[in-house]
């Protein structure tokens, strides 16, 4: 008999709902703690070496971290968050086999695009001794690693593992880089110093990641063609994530290259009183960054799970709406929570910011630059944690664009408002965080009002995977 | 044969406006069948285009999605395109601006009520307000649109807030979406639209008849929706939320209530647009009209088979090795399984008996391997054959009866082909079998009997049916000779052939509706 009823069991099978992306959002948001510790380890390392009268070693070499961080950053965001991407998926589907092997192209995707843009920025473009510049490039593809390694261990939500290993890394840097500048004070002896640090957060990291995933990798092949794939399919992620680093580190690059950036030594650029004041600013957030981690654990993930697993486990429009609006105005209510306590930590911080200035043994006229950065650093909090949520949802077109928007913002009203002066260094930043912070809000509320509809229709990949078979005929 | 497809607006598209295209006479409209299956409705649909050489065809198969499978049929010098209607695709693209004057609130409404019970006027309404958005090939998003979703959560709300709302969407979405589909599709231009079925083929029949004007005419071989309503009611993969128990008043409706009375919809609208409904007998008639159609318009046109060549085919001799046959594709529907329980009962009755199995293999392979199995499990290797597709004038010189234990039949061709060569039929009494062997109730003069009606799956009963003609030569005489009458009185191709050929020349002639009425 003719009929086409048989299609309808199969149209009717299809009931893959998103919720992949939910070991990978932790990522993006844990990304942000080891930041503001390498914030922290440069800091103390100025603070426990007392340069040499007459020399630049310790600015050159504070300098060439921040630019290992900062190319370190950019470069491994993208691999980092689409492979991160790639292992969630996996997980999801049960293929925990497959794990190492996309960790290990991971790895290997970052370490090969590091040492290329190491040797291209440290051998090329910056007058470097050779025994400085392998040490340099070393170090950067150390910290890539590390960030990767970082991301890797936090798809399985071992936050612990990540604190610990970076503090204790962190730790042995700060300890190693003052000794190895006291026995030889040269850029290449305490740029090795500092990596013997990163090895111990780097190995420390891996060897929880292997212990989680104690399986061979037969072939590297596969896994590196299967990240490729995944950068192509994923592309929107991997382009956020590199909007979002270089949005990270625009401000000061222009900022470097303005009037009030100085050229140390091998043509080295940075702007100390811009560099210290805006790192001050992000430790002082480091308490709202720990209490956004500790929603995501205790709060989010149960109401984000429930209201998933209610829809898998057919319950009923009433049932999954008010999982939806429990998780809804749960996480505004933290992300409110966490963000106005935290504002007014800030407001306290930039009013009191002559006495941190001397406490910290800073310069007077940082003082403005101070002010505005830990207000900025509040909103960035907020921008950070309103755009990674949308990615716990899926929306990557919105993280792309909310990334974007920061990029541009940042840079280029850190850049318009420079004729301001030094008072109003930083004032860029604040702007671009505050404007950008209420439009990820916004984002966010908005993906959280629409959930149901984005979860059924808009951003269900049995839908999606129907409407691109449909374009590709 | 032309292939013409239209799965996306954007590529490989054929953009010429339906005037542009050539008319054909007839729009056969078939859903998952030809020329993609073999046997039943394909072979029924490829016949009659084949011989009706004055026409040209068109096709339009509707499938569930792409890629269509393999063709079972060639193509015929009348059949000059074959189109492919896909229920997964929306024909249309996305974009943000749309027509002002399609009314997204007022079409989901319209569909709602349609779809939950309409007939041709909803249908007519739906496809009124759709028609802005064809036009301008911006469906695409239709599904996907948040005052869609809004429709779907208020028709749940209001229809069955008890039941699993996962579940629920995907049925609304296949079934919108297949509505969407259907009436989106470019329609190829034709003189008459003639449909083989309700359900989404009715619906483009339908279609066609409002938006054209043109005829549409429908020959129902099975009751699409009962055959629907069993297939539900049968599925495992619809989660049952409510327990109603032995309460036939309980008011509150699941998903099964909502996909039947979708089918129904459909079908109302068939037979309220189609100027002539068809069918091959007379018990499905009743099932036609419950659904609305118009006892003027309905007709009985029964399946044809070859009589002037399969008339004069030698018949087997009484002498000859015993052979029984049963002609059908080994799949489960056909219960071949019976008819080796029956062998088995048989082969210790009769002698060197023989047991042929004539029809294609390679639909469901698993069920052929489970049947060949089974024939190796109760020893009928040497007594069981399966000879694959064949040519069944071939093998009726050796066969003395003609067996049929299907579960489900409409009018079986197998058992009018054995009847034009004199051969009696043992055959379970389902779909037409007791007016073919037993003659119509209009039978003037009667007849007699052609063969022997069994239970289903009772191998017994067609054991000793199966016996008693290979024992009794005479009666196998007597049946016969009544079977080649009746094949030649009422299921003679040539008249088959004459009456469509008559129906399609009429309707091919008539001014279109819109035409008559301006």
């Amino acid at each position: 008999m003719a009929g086409i009823g048989f299609a309808l069991e199969r149209l009717y099978r299809s009931t893959s709902i998103a919720d992949r992306a939910a070991s990978f959002a932790h990522a993006s948001v844990i990304a942000a703690g080891p930041c503001l510790l390498a914030v922290l380890c440069i800091w103390l390392i100025s603070a426990t070496i007392n340069e040499l009268e007459g020399k630049t070693t310790i600015a050159a070499f504070r300098a060439l971290v921040i630019y290992s961080f900062a190319l370190s950053f950019v470069v491994t965001a993208p691999i980092a968050l689409v492979s991160t991407r790639l292992i969630s998926d996996e997980l999801h589907d049960l293929d925990v086999a497959a794990v190492p092997g996309i960790m290990l192209a991971g790895f290997v995707f970052s370490a090969v695009a590091t040492v290329g843009f190491g040797t291209l920025l440290f051998g090329v473009a910056l007058d470097l001794e050779t025994s400085a510049d392998v040490a340099a490039v070393a170090n950067c593809t150390l910290i890539g690693l590390v960030w990767v390694a970082c991301l890797f261990a936090s798809v399985t939500r071992d936050y612990n593992s990540v604190t610990i290993f970076f503090a204790a890394g962190m730790l042995v840097a700060v300890v190693s880089v003052t000794l190895s500048y006291n026995w030889r004070p040269d850029l290449a002896t305490m740029l090795w110093g500092f990596s013997v640090g990163l090895g111990v957060t780097l190995f420390g990291l891996l060897s929880r990641v292997i212990a989680t995933f104690p399986f061979a990798v037969t072939s590297i092949v596969t896994p590196l063609r299967a990240l490729w794939r995944a950068s192509i399919g994923y592309w929107p992620i991997a382009l956020g994530g590199l909007f979002g680093a270089i949005g990270a580190w625009v401000d000061k690059w222009v900022v470097w290259l303005s009037p009030f950036g100085t050229q140390i030594q091998n043509g080295l650029l940075h702007a100390p009183l811009y560099d210290s004041a805006m790192f001050v600013s992000y430790l002082v957030v480091i308490p709202a960054y720990a209490a956004f981690v500790l929603h995501l654990e205790v709060r989010f993930f149960r109401n984000y799970r429930l209201f998933y697993s209610s829809i898998l486990e057919h319950a009923t429009l009433a049932q999954i709406r008010a999982h939806g609006r429990r998780l809804r105005d749960e996480t505004i209510a933290s992300l409110t929570g966490i963000t106005v306590p935290q504002l007014v930590i800030c407001a306290l911080v930039a009013a009191s910011a002559p006495a941190l200035v001397e406490v910290l043994d800073m310069q007077f006229r940082q003082v403005g630059t101070l002010r505005l950065g830990v207000i900025g650093a509040a909103f960035q909090f907020l921008f950070i944690t309103c755009s990674s949520l949308t990615l716990y949802f899926d929306r990557r077109m919105v993280f792309l664009a909310l990334q974007a928007l920061f990029l541009v913002l940042n840079g280029g009203l850190t850049w318009a408002l420079l004729p301001l002066g030094q008072t109003y260094l930083g004032l860029g930043f604040l702007a671009a965080s505050a404007i950008s912070a209420a439009v990820a809000y916004l984002a966010l509320v908005r993906t959280l009002y629409r959930l149901d509809y984005l979860t059924f229709i808009a951003n269900n990949p049995a839908v999606r995977i129907r409407r691109r078979a449909a374009k590709a005929l | 044969m032309r292939v013409a497809t239209y799965p996306h607006p954007g590529r490989h598209v054929d953009r010429s406006a339906p005037s542009d295209r050539p008319i054909a006479d007839v729009c056969m409209i078939v859903e998952g069948a030809y020329p993609y299956v073999s046997g039943g409705v394909s072979a029924w649909v490829h016949g009659l285009i084949r011989r009706q050489p004055d026409l040209r065809f068109c096709i339009v198969a509707i499938l569930p999605e792409p890629p269509p499978p393999v063709a079972k049929y060639g193509g015929l010098p009348n059949l000059d395109a074959l189109h492919h209607l896909y229920l997964s695709e929306s024909y249309g693209s996305s974009g943000w601006r749309r027509p002002r004057s399609f009314d997204q609130a007022e079409f989901d409404k319209a569909a709602d009520v349609f779809l939950r019970g309409g007939g041709l006027e909803e249908l007519a309404r739906v496809i009124r307000l759709l028609a802005p958005l064809v036009k301008a090939r911006r469906t695409a998003d239709l599904l996907d649109s948040t005052l869609a979703w809004n429709l779907v959560c208020d028709l749940y709300d209001r229809e069955m807030p008890h039941e699993s709302f996962l579940h629920f969407f995907w049925a609304w979405r296949a079934l919108f979406g297949g509505l969407v589909a259907t009436l989106s599709f470019p329609l190829p231009p034709a003189r008459v639209y003639h449909t083989v079925s309700t359900g989404y083929a009715g619906l483009l029949a339908a279609r066609a008849a409002v938006e054209t004007g043109r005829p549409a005419i429908i020959t129902e071989h099975g009751i699409y929706t009962n055959e629907r309503r069993i297939e539900i009611l049968q599925a495992d993969w619809i989660v049952d939320t409510v327990d109603k128990g032995f309460a036939i008043d309980d008011p509150r409706r699941d998903l099964r209530d909502f996909w039947s009375a979708a089918f129904e919809s459909y079908a109302r609208a068939c037979y309220e647009a189609c100027a002539e409904v068809l069918t091959l007998h007379g018990a499905n008639q009743s099932a036609q009209t419950l659904l609305g159609a118009t006892p003027a318009r309905m007709k009985i046109i029964p399946n044809g088979v070859d009589y002037q060549t399969l008339s004069r085919l030698p018949q087997a001799s009484p002498d000859d090795p015993p052979t029984v046959a049963l002609v059908g594709r080994v799949v489960p529907i056909k219960d071949i399984k019976t008819y080796l329980q029956a062998v088995r009962v048989l082969r210790d009755q009769v002698p060197g008996l023989n047991a042929l199995v004539l029809g294609p293999t390679d639909e469901q392979p698993d069920y052929y391997q489970e049947c060949k199995a089974m024939a190796a499990e109760l020893g009928l290797s040497e007594t069981v054959r399966f000879t694959g597709q064949i040519n069944v004038a071939e093998y009726f010189p050796r066969i003395h009866v003609n067996v049929l234990t299907s579960v489900s039949e409409s009018q079986p061709l197998s058992v009018l082909e054995a009847g034009a060569a004199a051969i009696p039929t043992v055959a379970t009494d389902v779909g037409a079998c007791r007016e073919i062997l037993f003659g119509r109730r209009d039978e003037l003069p009667a007849l007699g009997e052609g063969g022997t009606l069994t239970d289903v799956a009772s191998p017994e009963q067609t054991a000793a049916a199966i016996a008693a003609l290979l024992r009794d030569h005479d009666r196998r005489q007597r049946f016969g000779r009544a079977m080649q009458e009746r094949v030649k009185r009422y299921y003679d191709l040539d008249l088959v052939d004459t009456a469509y050929s008559t129906i399609y020349h009429r309707h091919m002639d008539a001014p279109s509706l819109a035409a008559a009425a301006g």
